[in-house]
């Protein structure tokens, strides 16, 4: 067996080629082939989430605390972790609920935090001195400072602008008679459509690495056409 | 249990047994007062962390600060205990297909087989790697260890397919901008020339466009033309225009987020899930 | 030409154009097209960040936090990213620790970027980085909340079941004071939780890698300095290996995004061509 043949029959990237072109021969056809690897995939992924939840999580902080440190208490998440179960049942179907409820609540109190840290510095910032219309002093020594200055001051007049239209557009959703409320909201629109596309161009980026990725996997380090 | 006696296994069986009284005495409460039990410890799950934050705390933590590495402990905790959840549901459906030969019974034997092989190799990679698994059969193949196994299952498999999943999307994408992008609309109009300024913007191929124009001019200074640089009037789009409309978003979702909190936080929230009968 | 071809150029099959956009990935891959490639913005401040904080004498006994939200679903761009960053900070002898709530990122990302890079930089485990392990995303929020004023108790083990307090890298990190940056390489939204809950006054540094579909949503963070770089996923990736002098796959598949990118322009190019030709036409016979 020559080097090359070993290398394209090692086990792990065999069965990564054979997958990836097995998943990826669905946008041609659906087919025997893909299924096979989709119920590869799923029964991997449950198992792994199964195993690194008890490895990591489970064996750590609950298991070994427990048996080995002494802590007994935590025999008492049992029960707890258990309610999640009572969703199978109708009896105890509500207990599930509960404990939901406790993990929606404990994620809810953090919200007045967030609104402070993460937020009000939104706000804040748009009024800073960097966002405002009137231009800092030129630097001494720059030929471009009439420039500097127009487009500071434009670019300000044009982001507080945005700002305004896109919450006019947001805060007058609903039927509107006043003409210049209805306008604003037109361009408040207009931008967030450009920003839509932004987002637009960016997917493509990330969509068509994914590709690449998958390509460079089989051609460069399967079959080892294509150098690194 | 290693090193602990009778005794230990005393104050395990106490503590189960509180657990299993206090939610019999749940489960035994009225029907009717179901939906107030759990709101309020949705309320005491909020409220820890609400009072953390609002409670004086001078010295930049209060009494409440100390417990938050439990509260984070008993969570991981408890929500891995959900996990079977998942494991549960989707073996269940499988096992039926299979115990009732529904079409598609051989995908399900496929699915079962590898849960079961990633659980079982995935244990022993972390607890004996180097247990061998599969013997040397002749010159067929040689000897496996148990990380051999986790690594083919996982490097090889998961690994590969969960890329080559969402890799899929690519060609609809591509499919979608031949189809969908047309110009009928001042919006459809904005959201391309968007797209492609962002994309052109962003890619070697559209910087070479413009590559000509010079950053510096040959006294040294900066060129105000270098602004008209492609990468430049996308970047330039990206902070003025578009960063200014997602703070508009922003506001929006965050009052929104606040709102919703609160709701969760209080049960007021309406809707299928919190109004289905108890 | 008649309406027919005209039509026709709207309704090409959509499995030739699969197959078009396949070969326009593939050939690049082999012909490597040498265009020129320039950081953004934010991809520069991302780098100086790190700069900045390996600058600092007194970040010697910090740890920088890398939380990976990321699986191999989108390792086209956060592998290439984690794999600049980790590099840039074992080039840097910056401390570090891994933290992730996805399950399949930690094997991911210690098997394919972390090990692999350890053994190239002499980086020992304990000594120089640590792996906090996987957390279930349920505890996402109140884990990070933990780790403001008590990094070992929130923690405890490391992703064997080790205490981390046994652990050398961990000896002087004990809160939020200790850690000299976060840098978050994600697909999901979790910058959130980070800015709202573990950073105070834009410190430690808070450095964002997300996917390139995310960014743009994010910007507003970067204008107010919440977030101080951002690699916008995989030409964010190709940024920083060019800043960092390596050459991976972000440099590796520019010409075939550049391609790829062309394609795409092309392709709403003729749909509308087609389009307003067919519309045109439909007007002259209708008139």
């Amino acid at each position: 067996m020559t080097e090359y043949l070993k290398h394209l029959l090692d086990p792990v990237l065999l069965f990564g080629a054979l997958g990836t072109i097995a998943i990826l021969s669905l946008v041609f056809k659906e087919n025997r082939f893909y299924r096979l690897f989709e119920h590869i995939f799923l029964g991997l992924a449950l198992g792994y989430d199964l195993e690194l939840t008890w490895t990591t999580v489970l064996k750590p902080q609950f298991w070994d605390a427990m048996v080995h440190d002494g802590q007994w208490a935590w025999i008492m998440a049992v029960p707890v972790g258990l309610m999640f179960y009572g969703v199978y049942t109708q009896r105890f179907a509500w207990m599930s609920r509960l404990v939901f409820g406790i993990f929606f609540g404990l994620a809810a109190g953090t919200a007045f935090q967030d609104f402070s840290a993460r937020f009000m510095p939104q706000v804040t910032r748009s009024f800073a001195p960097n966002k405002s219309l009137i231009p800092p002093p030129p630097t001494p020594g720059d030929p471009h400072a009439l420039l500097h200055q127009v487009s500071f001051v434009l670019n300000n007049f044009l982001f507080l602008g945005i700002v305004v239209c896109v919450l006019v557009y947001f805060l007058f959703a609903f039927e509107q008679k006043n003409r210049a409320v209805l306008r604003t909201a037109q361009l408040g629109r207009w931008v967030l459509m450009f920003s839509f596309g932004a987002i637009f161009g960016s997917t493509i980026m990330t969509r068509m690495a994914l590709l690449i990725d998958r390509m460079y996997f089989i051609f460069h380090d399967w079959l080892r056409l294509v150098k690194g | 249990m290693p090193g602990h006696g009778a005794a230990y296994f005393g104050k395990l069986a106490f503590g189960l047994v509180v657990m299993f009284a206090i939610l019999a005495g749940l489960q035994a409460a009225p029907r009717r007062s179901r939906k107030i039990i759990i709101a309020f410890f949705t309320f005491l799950g909020g409220l820890y962390f609400a009072l953390e934050f609002f409670y004086p705390a001078p010295s930049g933590e209060n009494f409440l600060t100390g417990y938050q590495p439990l509260v984070a402990g008993l969570g991981a905790v408890i929500g891995s205990f959900a996990i079977g959840l998942g494991v549960f549901s989707l073996v269940q459906l499988h096992l039926r297909t299979l115990s009732r030969l529904r079409p598609g019974w051989g995908y399900s034997i496929v699915l079962l087989v590898s849960f079961v092989a990633m659980t079982v190799f995935g244990l022993m990679n972390e607890y004996s790697p180097n247990a061998t698994v599969i013997p040397t059969v002749g010159g067929l193949w040689q000897s496996q260890n148990a990380h051999g196994m986790f690594r083919f299952l996982f490097s090889g498999g998961l690994s590969n397919l969960g890329s080559a999943t969402f890799s899929i999307i690519a060609f609809y994408i591509a499919s979608a901008a031949y189809r969908a992008f047309r110009l009928r609309s001042i919006e459809a109009t904005l959201l391309m020339a968007a797209a492609l300024i962002v994309m052109v913007g962003s890619v070697s191929f559209g910087t070479a466009l413009t590559a000509g124009i010079h950053p510096k001019l040959t006294d040294g200074s900066e060129n105000p033309w270098a602004n008209l640089r492609i990468e430049n009037i996308a970047q330039w789009l990206l902070m003025e225009v578009n960063t200014p409309a997602q703070r508009g978003i922003l506001f929006g979702l965050t009052l929104g987020l606040l709102a919703t909190s609160l709701r969760y936080w209080l049960s007021l929230e309406r809707g299928a899930y919190f109004d289905k009968e108890l | 030409m008649n309406s027919t071809l005209w039509n026709r150029l709207q309704t090409i099959d959509r499995r030739i154009i699969y197959a078009v956009l396949l070969l326009f990935i593939i050939i690049p891959l082999f012909i490597d097209i040498p265009l020129p490639t320039y950081p953004s913005k934010q991809s520069q401040d991302f780098y100086d960040t790190l700069e900045k904080v390996a600058a600092d004498k007194g970040n010697a006994n910090k740890i920088v936090i890398v939380n990976g939200m990321w699986s191999p679903s989108t390792r086209g761009e956060n592998q290439w990213q984690a794999e600049a960053l980790i590099t840039h900070l074992m080039q840097k002898h910056l401390h570090f620790a891994t933290l992730t709530f996805d399950t399949q990122n930690d094997t991911v990302m210690q098997t394919s970027v972390v090990e692999p890079l350890a053994k190239k930089y002499g980086y020992v485990y304990g000594r120089d980085y640590v792996n906090w392990g996987y957390r279930p995303n349920a505890v996402y929020v109140i884990t990070i909340k933990g780790l403001v004023t008590n990094i070992p108790g929130t923690i405890k083990k490391d992703a064997h079941g080790t205490p981390i307090t046994s652990f050398a890298v961990m000896k002087n990190v004990k809160t939020r004071s200790d850690v000299a940056a976060v840098v978050d390489i994600t697909p999901v939204e979790s910058t959130e939780t980070w800015l709202g809950l573990f950073e105070q006054n834009n410190s430690p540094p808070y450095l964002f890698a997300p996917t390139a579909v995310m960014a743009p949503t994010y910007y507003p963070y970067l204008d107010s300095g919440q977030i101080q770089g951002m690699l916008t996923g995989i030409k964010g990736a190709g940024d920083y290996e060019g800043l960092l002098h390596t050459k991976s796959f972000g440099s590796r598949i520019a010409s075939a995004l550049s391609l790829v990118y062309a394609l795409i322009i092309l392709l709403v190019i003729i749909g509308n061509v087609g389009h307003f030709a067919t519309r045109a036409a439909k007007r002259r016979e209708a008139s």
